[in-house]
Formats: C-alpha cells, structure tokens, sequence
C-alpha cells in the first residue's frame, strides 16, 4: 500500500513541477522577446481547460499510445533518485532509464500515426529522426561517465561528486557537459531542434488531431518529459542535491540555460539538425571519452 | 493583419492567456477576419465544423457584419452570422488590435456568465444554416460543367450514378 502511494507521490510531483517550469519558461520567453508575458501559473490553467472540453478520438490504438505515452515517461521517472528519493531501487538504473525514455516517445509516435493525419506522420518521422540523432551523442557521454565511476547507478554517479562544487562532473568533464547539453535540447524538442513541432510548416506536427484530452495528455507528457530529462542531467553533472528543494533549483538553472537557447535561435530543417547533431556533439563527446580514457 | 501586432511584442494577447494554434482542433475560438469570399466560405465551414466543443466564433471588422465595402460584390457574403453561428462581432474597417483584446475579453467574461453559447444554436437550426450555406455555395459550382474535385458537389453527383 505505501508502495503505491509512493509511485502516485512521484508522479503528482513530476507533472506539477513540469508545468510549473513550462510556465515560469513562458514567462522567461516573453519577457525576452520584450513581452510581458502570461502569468506562470498558466499551464496548470490550460491543462484544466483541456481535460474540461469535448476530444475527438480516432480508434482505439489513438486512446492507447497517448496513455502509453505518459506512462512510459512516469515509470522512467520511478527510476530517477530525487535527492536520494527514489521510487524503485535498482543498482543499474541508469540503462534502464535510457530505455524506458524512448518508450514513451514511440507511444506518441502510434497515437498520432493511427490519426492518420499527413502533418501528424511527417512530425513523427522527424521527431523519430532526431531522437536518432540525439541518443548517439547522449549515449556516448554516459559511457564515459560509466568507465569513470565503474558503475550504471545514477545514486552512486551523483554522489561520487559530493562535497564542494569542484567535484562536479560539470567541472571535472566540462566538454561532457556541453555535448550533454546540446542532445538535451534535442531531447526537449525546443528550437533550434523543434523542426517536429514547427506550427507554421506541419502544422504542430505530431498534436495536429489532438484535442481536449489529448491535447491535455500531451501537455502532461511534455511537463514529466522536462521533469526527466533535467533531473538525469543534474544528477549527472551537478551532484544531485541534499535535498528535494535544492534539486528543484538546480532542475530549474538547467531548465533556464534551454529556453533562453530556445527564446533566441531560429529552426534547423530536419537533416541540419541530423548533420549538426552528428558532428559537433559527438566529436565533443569522444574527445572527452579519448580523455578519459588516455 | 491585425492579429500579428496583438500576439508579438506591441499588443501581447499572451498575458491573457490567449494563444494562436496551428489547427482547428486545439482551437476555442475562431476569428474571420475581413471579407468572405465564397471560397472562403467553403474552407470557414469545414474549419469550424472541425473544432471540438465548446467553440466560439468571433467576426472581426464591418466586412463580416454587413458586408462593408464588399455589400454589393456578387462574390462575397454580406453577414457571416447566417452561415455559422456568431458569438461576438467587432466593428470597424480595419478595427484596431486593442479591440481584438478587448473583444476576446469580453468573450470571456461572456462565456464566464454562461452567455456565449451560439455552437448549441448551430446544432438546433442546422437546417437554417445549411440551407443558407448551399443557397450561395451553389455559385461555387463550375459553369463549364467539369466536376469539381474533392467537393461535396461532385460526391453528390456520383453518389446519384
């Protein structure tokens, strides 16, 4: 019983952080762009707006992936320590995790194709071609974080950096970093890397059939997706934290260091952003291996 | 033309909450802006039998209220709110993007008190609205006697064969 109530916690958590930074990260857009913005509890207000409206489904694979879309990124999050919280120990969470992510995307990926909308199976078969893109890079960064540590364990990686700031992997790997952070805009899907999404081409891509509730779902999929990826991040490279407020702020300082990318650069097409991913983050990415392992 | 000014920088409708989407079905409201051709009309039709309920309809500027400068074209309509059911209209040629705000406002707090309602007018007097609509979207029709394609026209013929 306390189990259950557990996973339910995490994952209440999870999404009210997320749309609480897709908030505050909208503000941060507009006030860049010289606007003042919507009030940054907004997202939590459109997400109530679209479970209350009418949907419109297609068949039944549609109802599925949605839901297979969220919980496939809720169950990643049972494996991600939250300040030395987690939902479901495990000694190698680390590949699990990486695994887990992508079944959440694929879920995505059916509902819409089983839309059967043009605009949806384009933005899908982008969104698909840029996860090929970024997980190689990604990929190769965690393995050089796993040679270094000897271990798959996110709880042991984080706290193999405590004590002061220097022993961060931030500082210690710092070409690490960089190439970790430019899949993680990817991963996020925001520009230069929304080519998926791009409302004035594809019309929004993969959410171009989605209404109300699935719509809605998309949302919450988006807000427990930035949840994810920031806090693999930060227990990667920034130490974890003591405690949960702590995490939430150094989750919410990488949050930043995106949108503000994101606020400022224009689209790459789908096989720019292919090219640029494959060459610059992963050339990073071995040469910092070939450091470490030289 | 109005609409670019009210979302960027100048206007900012995001504080209010209000957003553009790319399609109809992650939309509540849709505006007509400007004059409707017939065309137009057809495309209007489709777009907002698309929407999920609850939707709203907001007709922006004279050309949608009585055809402005357009009353005597024999190609453009002269009220939009025989065609599809209008919640809110603004007036003015062009209006100023202050009075979109203002209007979408005023839709809210029109939908607050439970007022703004004219989707469930759609689905009552449907007849009303599709005889309107097939009475000037016969004009539509090629004179030369080709058939259209992908219109509800040439289905009907076939459909007949």
């Amino acid at each position: 019983m306390m189990a259950v109530l557990r996973v339910f916690l995490f994952g209440i958590f999870a999404i009210f952080i997320g749309l609480l930074f897709m908030g505050i990260g909208r503000k941060v857009i507009a006030r860049i762009q010289l606007r003042y913005g919507p009030p940054f509890y907004q997202a939590f207000l459109d997400v109530g707006k679209l479970f209350a409206r009418k949907s419109i489904t297609h068949n039944f694979v549609m109802d599925l992936g949605m839901v297979m879309a969220l919980g496939g990124l809720l169950a990643t999050m049972l494996f991600v320590p939250i300040a030395g919280h987690v939902a479901v120990k495990t000694s190698t969470n680390l590949i699990v995790i990486m695994y887990l992510m992508a079944i959440g995307y694929l879920g995505m990926a059916m509902a819409v194709a089983a839309s059967g909308n043009p605009n949806a199976t384009i933005g899908v078969s982008r969104a698909l071609t840029m996860m090929l893109g970024y997980e190689v890079p990604f990929f190769t960064v965690i393995l050089g974080l796993i040679i270094v540590n000897g271990t798959s364990s996110l709880e042991l990686i984080s706290q193999s950096q405590a004590g002061s700031i220097l022993n961060w992997n931030m500082i210690k790997f710092p070409l690490a970093f960089i190439a970790a952070e430019i899949a993680l805009q990817a991963m996020m899907g925001e520009k230069p890397f929304d080519a998926m999404i791009a409302p004035a081409e594809i019309a929004s891509g993969p959410m171009v059939e989605l209404s109300g509730k699935y719509l809605g779902l998309a949302f919450l999929t988006h807000a427990v997706s930035i949840f994810v990826e920031t806090a693999i991040i930060v227990n990667l490279f920034m130490g974890g934290a003591s405690n949960i407020f702590t995490f939430v702020l150094k989750q919410f300082e990488i949050y930043l260091i995106t949108i503000f990318i994101e606020a400022v650069f224009p689209r790459f097409k789908i096989e720019q952003a292919v090219k640029f991913l494959w060459t610059v983050p992963i050339g990073i990415a071995v040469l910092q291996l070939l450091l470490i392992l030289l | 033309m109005e609409l670019p000014p009210a979302m960027t920088s100048r206007w900012d409708v995001e504080r209010f909450g209000v957003g553009p989407m790319a399609t109809p079905r992650q939309a509540d409201v849709l505006l007509v802006t400007g004059y409707v051709s017939l065309k137009t009309l057809k495309r209007i039709i489709r777009t907002y039998e698309q929407m999920p309920e609850p939707k709203w309809v907001l007709a922006f500027g004279s050309c949608t209220v009585n055809g402005g400068i357009y009353w005597d074209s024999y190609n453009t309509i002269t009220n939009l709110a025989e065609y599809i059911p209008v919640d809110i209209t603004v007036s003015g040629c062009m209006p100023r993007p202050e009075a979109v705000i203002d209007a979408l406002q005023t839709l809210m707090k029109m939908i607050q008190s439970g007022e703004a309602g004219a989707y469930k007018k759609y689905k009552e007097n449907y007849e009303y609205y599709k005889a309107n609509q097939d009475r000037v979207l016969k004009k539509t029709v090629p004179v030369l006697g080709q058939t259209p394609k992908n219109d509800l026209e040439g289905k009907d013929e076939d459909a007949k064969e």
